[in-house]
C-alpha cells in the first residue's frame, strides 16, 4: 500500500512538471508566432522603408530633382514627391508601400546649399 | 464536485497560465513601446533639421520671440522655433515635440552672399586711386574709385605682377553695398548675470539663459576654460592668455588683448581697441570687432591667423593719416575685412573680401594714402561653400555654420 502511494506521488510530480513545461512551451511558441506573424513583419517593413528613404534623401541633389519619382526596390514601392516652396527650399514627401499595403510616409524640408 | 487537492491544483495551473499570459502581453507591449519611442526620437531629430531649413528660408518676425509652427500642416509635427542674436552672429534654436518626448537643436548661423562676381575688394570712391607695389596681388572682382588702380614704386620695389587686378574691375560708390546691424552688440538675448567665478572650467549650454560674467576691473583670463553660452564683460580691459580655452563665447570690453600664442574661438567685441599679438590662432567662426566713438583701432600682429570676420566702425570722420586697422606682414584673415570710417594698413593676407574706405601705409619713407605694399587679397582662394559669420546684406543666404552643444 505504501509502495503504491509513493509511486502515485512520484507520478503526480512528473505529471505536474510536464504540464508546466508544456505551458512554458506554449508560451514561447505563442510569443514567437505573435511576433513572427504580427509585430515583426510590421517593424521589418518600417525599418526597410526607413533605410530606403534615408538612402534616397542623403543622395538628393537639387540639380537633378524630379517632381515625382517612383521606384521599386526589393518588393517595395518608394514614391518621392518634391514640391518647391522657395528657390532654395523644397518639401520632400516619401511614401513607401509593399504589396499594395502602406508602410510609411515621411516629410522633410530640404535646403539647397549651393 | 472537485476534490480539495484537485481544486487547488487547478487554481495553481490557472495562476501560472495567467502569469505567463501577463508576461507575454507585457513583453510585447514593452517591445512595441520601445520601438515606437525610437521611431519618434528619430522623427523628432528629422523634424528639428527640417524646421531649421524652413526657418532659414522663410524667416518670420515671430521667430525672434519664439513661436510654434505645425511643420507640415498635418497636425502631427509641432516645432518651436526661435532665432536670436548672439553678439554679432545669429543663433537658431528649434525644439520638436511629440507628447512627452522632445528634441532640441541649436546652431550658429553663417551667411553666403549672392555674389556671382566674387568680390575681392570694394574701395569706396573718395577720389583717390589705389596704388599697388611690390608683391601685392588682388584676385577676384574689384570695385574701385573712378581714379582707378595704378602701379607704384615704393621703398625700392616695383609692382611685380603681370596684371594689376586678376579679375573684373567695376566702379565703386561712396558707400558700401552692405551694412552691419550689430543688434546684439550690447545685450544678450536672455541673461542671468553674475560675477566671475574662480572656477577653472565653466561649460554652459545654449539651452539655458546666457551666463554673463562681469568684472569692473581689469580681467585676466588665464588657466580657465569657458565654453558655450557665456558672455564675459569688463568695464576696462580683458587680457586673454594662451592658457585660456575659449569656445563660442563672447568677450566685450573697451580694450581686449589676446596674448601671443593664444588659440581660441570667440567673438571679441571692443569699444576702443583690440590687439591680437603674434602667433595667435582664432578658429572658425571667430569675430574681431571694434565699434568706437573715438578713433579706436584693431591690430593683428605677425603670424596670427584669424578664421572669421573683422569689423571696424568709427563714429568719427575718417582721419587722414592714422591707422585704424593694422594687419601685419605674415598675418592672415580668412573671411571678410570691413573698416567703416577707418584706414586699413594691410601688409598681410586676406583670403576673402575686403570692404574699405581707405588704405594707408606707414613707412619709414613717409605715409602713403591708398597704397598696398606686398599685400594679398584673394577671393578665389575662399572655398565655394564658405559662410561668413556676419550677415552683411539683406539677401545673404543663411545656413548652419556650427552646431552648438546643448
Amino acid at each position: 500500500m505504501r509502495k503504491n502511494t509513493a509511486k502515485l506521488k512520484a507520478f503526480t510530480l512528473i505529471e505536474n512538471m510536464v504540464s508546466i513545461t508544456l505551458l512554458l512551451l506554449v508560451f514561447v511558441g505563442a510569443s514567437y508566432v505573435f511576433l513572427e506573424f504580427s509585430m515583426l513583419p510590421k517593424w521589418r517593413h518600417q525599418l526597410k522603408a526607413q533605410s530606403f528613404i534615408e538612402q534616397d534623401y542623403s543622395r538628393l541633389s537639387a540639380d537633378r530633382f524630379l517632381a515625382l519619382k517612383v521606384e521599386q526596390k526589393e518588393n517595395y514601392e518608394i514614391q518621392r514627391k518634391i514640391d518647391p516652396q522657395t528657390e532654395r527650399l523644397y518639401l520632400v514627401n516619401y511614401k513607401v508601400s509593399t504589396e499594395n499595403r502602406f508602410v510609411m510616409e515621411k516629410n522633410y524640408y530640404y535646403l539647397k546649399s549651393e | 464536485m472537485l476534490k480539495g487537492g484537485t481544486f487547488i491544483y487547478t487554481l495553481f495551473i490557472l495562476f501560472i497560465t495567467s502569469m505567463l499570459a501577463l508576461l507575454f502581453l507585457g513583453q510585447n507591449r514593452l517591445y512595441s513601446d520601445e520601438i515606437s519611442r525610437m521611431q519618434i526620437a528619430e522623427r523628432l531629430e528629422e523634424n528639428c533639421l527640417s524646421a531649421i531649413n524652413y526657418a532659414l528660408e522663410i524667416p518670420s518676425e515671430s521667430f525672434q520671440e519664439g513661436s510654434y509652427i505645425d511643420l507640415f500642416a498635418r497636425g502631427t509635427d509641432s516645432v518651436f522655433i526661435q532665432k536670436y542674436t548672439w553678439g554679432l552672429m545669429d543663433v537658431i534654436s528649434v525644439r520638436a515635440i511629440h507628447h512627452k518626448q522632445q528634441r532640441t537643436k541649436t546652431a550658429l548661423l553663417g551667411y553666403r552672399p549672392i555674389d556671382s562676381l566674387k568680390t575681392a575688394l570694394y574701395l569706396s570712391d573718395r577720389e583717390s586711386a589705389l596704388h599697388l607695389s611690390g608683391e601685392s596681388r588682388i584676385r577676384g572682382a574689384v570695385f574701385l574709385p573712378k581714379a582707378g588702380v595704378k602701379r607704384a614704386y615704393l621703398a625700392g620695389a616695383h609692382y611685380s605682377g603681370d596684371s594689376l587686378i586678376y579679375g573684373k574691375q567695376l566702379p565703386s560708390q561712396k558707400t558700401w553695398p552692405l551694412s552691419i546691424a550689430a543688434k546684439g552688440w550690447d545685450t544678450p538675448h536672455q541673461q542671468a548675470e553674475r560675477t566671475l567665478l574662480d572656477e577653472e572650467s565653466t561649460v554652459h549650454s545654449f539651452a539655458e539663459p546666457t551666463l554673463v560674467l562681469t568684472e569692473t576691473e581689469e580681467l585676466v583670463l588665464e588657466d580657465i576654460t569657458l565654453k558655450g553660452n557665456i558672455w564675459v564683460r569688463s568695464d576696462s580691459l580683458v587680457e586673454v592668455h594662451p592658457t585660456a580655452v575659449l569656445e563660442d563665447v563672447i568677450v566685450t570690453a573697451p580694450v581686449i588683448k589676446v596674448k601671443s600664442g593664444s588659440r581660441i574661438s570667440a567673438q571679441l567685441l571692443a569699444t576702443d581697441s583690440l590687439i591680437v599679438e603674434e602667433d595667435c590662432l582664432l578658429h572658425y567662426p571667430s569675430l574681431i570687432a571694434v565699434k568706437s566713438q573715438n578713433n579706436g583701432f584693431i591690430s593683428l600682429a605677425a603670424n596670427t591667423q584669424v578664421y572669421g570676420d573683422l569689423w571696424y566702425k568709427n563714429g568719427q570722420h575718417l582721419s587722414k593719416t592714422s591707422v585704424e586697422v593694422n594687419i601685419d606682414e605674415q598675418a592672415s584673415l580668412t573671411g571678410r575685412l570691413m573698416a567703416e570710417q577707418g584706414n586699413i594698413q594691410l601688409r598681410g593676407k586676406v583670403i576673402g573680401e575686403v570692404f574699405a574706405d581707405a588704405f594707408i601705409l606707414h613707412h619709414s619713407l613717409g605715409i602713403y594714402k591708398n597704397h598696398l605694399l606686398s599685400a594679398q587679397i584673394d577671393r578665389r582662394a575662399l572655398w565655394e561653400a564658405y559662410l561668413f559669420p556676419i550677415k552683411a546684406r539683406e539677401k545673404d543666404q543663411a545656413n548652419v555654420i556650427k552646431w552648438l552643444n546643448e
